[in-house]
């Protein structure tokens, strides 16, 4: 009897396991800010709307950004960025689908790490490698880092009259705090 | 003669410095109070969640433009000093996520889960939820 309340007890746990490392985590209000320095001008624009999704037991990580919900200071900006520049009548969407090299789900501190991956805009598809923070929360994880993006690399063209105002490189900024994904 | 021709001068610089004011208001002009746009539709929150699983391109034409939704709060969140409501229809797959005005504040932090609201907002689009940004409660 009790060998048999030890397996039932055994199987509990192990099922519970199981469920919780496959869990997928996700994100539906993540921070992304991207910066753009010139000795002209300084733009930045943040969307507090991006969709994430994280796997931990394959290291996968998928981003989803809508273009339009960037915001910044002046209607302008946001008038430039998404008729002249993005387009985002017909590229609504950026993406980012990646996996995290050496990613240790065991460790319960942060770990620094390389997320490997594709970063799509604009119909462009370019490998990127990120540096990402990976830290383990509560209830979930919070993935933070940076990237720079080349604009050239995602066909975004600027007038040679604004050419001076934006930067050729921008930085982009990340913060996702990801929560269980229950489908 | 000369007195003419001092006038002419002071009101060609004058009609420049009225157009570079103009221009500096126009480059510099911040983002439109919600509150002050016309409404397009209005939507219950199950109206516009249903609308979105059947078919994106009905709602493609709102986008970029205020329509005013009322349902019930899930969630009300906090990041980068703005609240955000989140809303509820009939599914737990989609919601509607509402990034506040920052004028909203003091009304936002009366409200509390579980609570009907009626806001307004401009519709940026979807990911896996509605997005609306600048909202105004109403």
């Amino acid at each position: 009897m009790n060998k048999f309340l030890l397996v039932i007890f055994l199987s509990i746990c192990t099922s519970v396991t199981v469920s919780s490392q496959t869990a997928e985590f996700i994100e539906r209000q993540g921070q992304v800010t991207f910066f753009s320095y010139t000795s002209v001008e300084n733009i930045q624009a943040t969307n507090n709307q991006v969709l994430s999704l994280f796997n931990p037991n394959t290291d996968e990580v998928a981003v989803s950004i809508l273009m339009r919900a960037f915001v910044f200071k002046k209607s302008l900006m946001h008038e430039h960025f998404n008729e002249s520049y993005i387009e985002s009548d017909l590229y609504p969407k950026a993406t980012f689908n990646g996996k995290i090299v050496g990613f240790d789900l065991t460790n319960d501190e942060s770990q620094t790490r390389i997320i490997k991956g594709d970063f799509t805009l604009k119909d462009s598809t370019k490998p990127v490698d990120v540096k990402a923070t990976i830290t383990k929360t509560n209830d979930g994880y919070t993935i933070s880092g940076t990237l720079d993006i080349m604009i050239d690399d995602y066909n975004i063209k600027v007038p040679p009259l604004l050419s001076p105002n934006i930067s050729k490189k921008i930085e982009v900024t990340f913060n996702f705090n990801y929560a269980p994904y229950e489908k | 003669m000369k007195l003419k021709k001092r006038h002419k001068i002071i009101f060609v610089f004058s009609l420049i410095g009225i157009c570079l004011f103009l221009l500096y208001v126009y480059v510099n002009r911040g983002i439109a109070d919600t509150i002050t746009i016309q409404a397009e539709e209005t939507f219950t929150t199950t109206e516009l969640l249903s609308k979105f699983d059947d078919t994106q391109e009905k709602l493609e034409d709102f986008i970029e433009k205020a329509i005013e939704i009322e349902g019930e709060i899930k969630e009300i969140t906090f990041q980068d000093g703005k609240y955000s409501l989140i809303l509820k229809g009939d599914s737990d797959i989609s919601y509607i996520l509402c990034e506040m005005q920052a004028n909203q504040t003091p009304d936002v932090l009366k409200l509390h889960a579980g609570q009907d609201i009626k806001l307004k907002g401009i519709l940026k689009g979807f990911l896996l939820d509605i997005i609306l940004l600048h909202c105004v409660i109403i």
